[in-house]
């Protein structure tokens, strides 16, 4: 099976190559002349204030675990998509109920105000 | 299953294209941007300025690669690899014109082709999200988590929106819905989808309206704030080539790909792609950046329930008629 | 030996070593990108057998989303431990292998859980079809899953809202926001969730 994708195995191999002979060529190249100011992180200019690790707000967090729900739920409409036309009424019916029950959870976000970003 | 030479030199060749492409879009984008606000944009480097990204290649080939101190040193220096390999990777499963015979203009032609392309591209965020934690400054992080959270949001509608294609074709070979296309694009039958699936790509590849993980204006370069030289150009490649992946799915799946009178097929492809690119250019020239909350709540309040609705209209249509 | 049997040692090996690596690395997000790697190895492992979909499903799901919400939430937490380990992952590596209670104790658990299943392996009868050798299988699997496998399906539906409703529950604030909780707000739900 694994002969199928032998090209995408040689496609991934020359990809690799070029980034990898581009940043060989490059380290030959460019000079290298560290010290500590050039290495602060970036901070227009003034000197850090703390770490650069914040502590960020939640919410971040809430919209990926929503994705989730979503993305696997959009995993079962490629097979579905496929063979729609085979299936007919039948099809149509499942995927309204399955839908439906996402679109649920959808609303139930919308009015718990999670999909609000303020 | 062609001989493992002619794969090499079509691998190479496709990298070596990707990068040509990359270098001409960013001076043409310079040009019409130019054009737009009534400068001439490059105009130095040899005629029309077309020496230019040879002149921007070299300088930063000279450019010293700093790692700021505090920096997670791996994941720092493997981030923008990532980002660069995914975005060149994508394009193994697109094809730009008929197979003639058994010489296929692609590389691969698995039987889940959109799949796997949808799977590759999936990871794009990883380089941008582990380029802005290893920085360890304010700016990358704050800019990683935003083109974070609002890759994945939009890449929601995005695959959602797709699905319609995928009814009408009843496949998700890229060659089948190609040939699918043969009398009518998909963009006649699925407008609304198209433009649900433009929106997000633009969104996707972090392009002006939709740029606010760089915004230099407030978060001075985003994610890529303390990369250099090379690894920043790593950083430009990437986005510039995603917008190329992008611009070809467009291409491929609603304006019939290849098909058109009279020219030759790899010619109305590459002329389609550019028409994209294009209006990707035009939008940055045009509309001003979003505010991150409508950004978000335009997602999923406007983009993902529209995309659902046409979805089950659009089975509907194909059931019932 | 034939080209799969290579291919499938070499995913076999990239998959066991970054899951070693996964619980043997101090760093988190180091730990959370050899995960994804371990994903990446199994859904290799699918394409080698033929299974394009479920490939591509492990990649989307398991690297592109589960992988991705692990790395938001080391992001997003301010874990000073992270930096401790930051550097020097081979040598900790060896150290780890060295230890008796981080090195030996796992190995033996996981060579006593390989011969367990090398026993239940060779004693069982697998009812295995060799994969087709061309054709879509996702036509195959959508035939399948939305005739024969329906009621699995929709009950995946109802599981995923349970997801939902989880999500939302963690994370439902009050309509009045105490002041002050705009920027930086909410440790304690934080440091629950950072983990």
């Amino acid at each position: 099976m694994v002969i199928n994708y032998l090209e995408v195995g040689i496609f991934a191999l020359v990809a690799v190559a070029f980034v990898a002979i581009t940043l060989a060529i490059g380290s030959l190249l460019r000079p290298k002349n560290p010290y500590a100011n050039k290495l602060a992180p970036y901070e227009c200019g003034e000197i850090p204030v703390g770490d650069g690790q914040v502590r960020f707000h939640i919410r971040y967090y809430i919209f990926a675990l929503v994705f989730l729900v979503f993305d696997v739920e959009i995993i079962f409409l490629y097979p579905w998509a496929v063979v729609l036309e085979q299936l007919g009424l039948f099809g149509l019916v499942e995927m309204l109920i399955f839908l439906g029950l996402l679109v649920v959870g959808l609303v139930y976000a919308w009015r718990k105000k999670v999909l609000r970003w303020v | 299953m062609e001989a493992w030479w002619l794969l090499l030199v079509k691998s190479v060749g496709l990298v070596l294209l990707l990068f040509l492409i990359f270098a001409y879009l960013m001076l043409f984008e310079r040009k019409f941007l130019g054009f737009f606000q009534l400068r001439h944009g490059p105009n130095r480097t040899g005629p029309w300025g077309l020496l230019q990204p040879f002149a921007d290649a070299v300088k930063l080939v000279f450019k010293e690669d700093i790692i700021p101190a505090s920096a997670d040193r791996l994941i720092y220096r493997l981030a923008p690899m990532i980002s660069l390999f995914v975005a060149l990777a994508a394009y193994v499963v697109i094809p730009v014109a008929p197979s003639s015979g058994s010489f296929r203009w692609g590389i691969a032609d698995p039987n889940a082709g959109l799949l796997l392309l949808l799977a590759i591209l999936s990871l794009g965020v990883y380089g941008i999200a582990l380029g802005g934690w290893a920085s360890q400054g304010k700016y990358t992080l704050l800019g990683a988590l935003r083109s974070t959270a609002q890759a994945i949001s939009y890449e929601l509608a995005m695959a959602m929106s797709l699905v319609g294609v995928l009814i009408l074709a009843g496949s998700v070979r890229l060659d089948d819905i190609v040939a699918a296309q043969a009398r009518v694009p998909f963009i006649v039958l699925q407008p609304v989808g198209a433009l649900i699936f433009l929106i997000c790509i633009v969104a996707e590849t972090n392009r002006a309206p939709f740029d606010l993980p760089e915004g230099e204006t407030e978060l001075v370069g985003g994610y890529h704030t303390e990369y250099s030289g090379l690894r920043f150009a790593m950083y430009y490649m990437a986005e510039y080539i995603n917008m190329i992946v992008m611009a070809s799915l467009l291409t491929h799946l609603y304006l019939g790909g290849w098909h058109g009178p009279l020219l030759p097929p790899v010619v109305w492809f590459a002329l389609k792609v550019a028409a994209v690119l294009f209006l990707f250019i035009w939008l940055r020239a045009t509309l001003p950046r979003f505010r991150y909350d409508r950004l978000m709540s335009f997602g999923w309040k406007v983009l993902l329930p529209l995309a659902a609705l046409n979805l089950l209209v659009t089975a509907a249509v194909v059931v019932l008629a | 030996m034939s080209l799969d049997l290579i291919s499938f040692i070499v995913l076999g090996i990239i998959t066991l070593v970054s899951g070693y690596l996964v619980v043997a690395s101090a760093n988190l997000m180091h730990a959370a990108l050899f995960l994804g790697l371990s994903f990446v190895g199994v859904a290799g492992i699918y394409l080698v057998l033929g299974a394009e979909f479920l490939a591509a499903a492990q990649i989307l799901i398991y690297v592109g989303a589960i992988t991705t919400l692990i790395v938001f939430g080391i992001m997003v937490s301010n874990l000073q431990d992270l930096k401790a380990g930051g550097r020097g992952v081979w040598a900790r590596v060896v150290r780890n292998l060295a230890s008796f209670r981080r090195g030996l104790v796992p190995l033996v658990a996981a060579a006593g859980f390989a011969i367990l299943m090398l026993v239940i392996y060779r004693q069982s009868l697998w009812p295995a079809e060799a994969p087709p050798a061309s054709g879509s299988n996702l036509a195959t699997v959508g035939r399948l899953l939305f005739t024969e496998y329906v009621v699995p399906f929709e009950i995946a539906s109802v599981i995923l809202l349970a997801a939902v409703l989880g999500a939302v529950a963690l994370s439902r604030r009050d309509d009045q926001p105490p002041a002050g909780s705009t920027g930086q707000a909410a440790p304690a739900a934080e440091r629950k969730e950072g983990r």
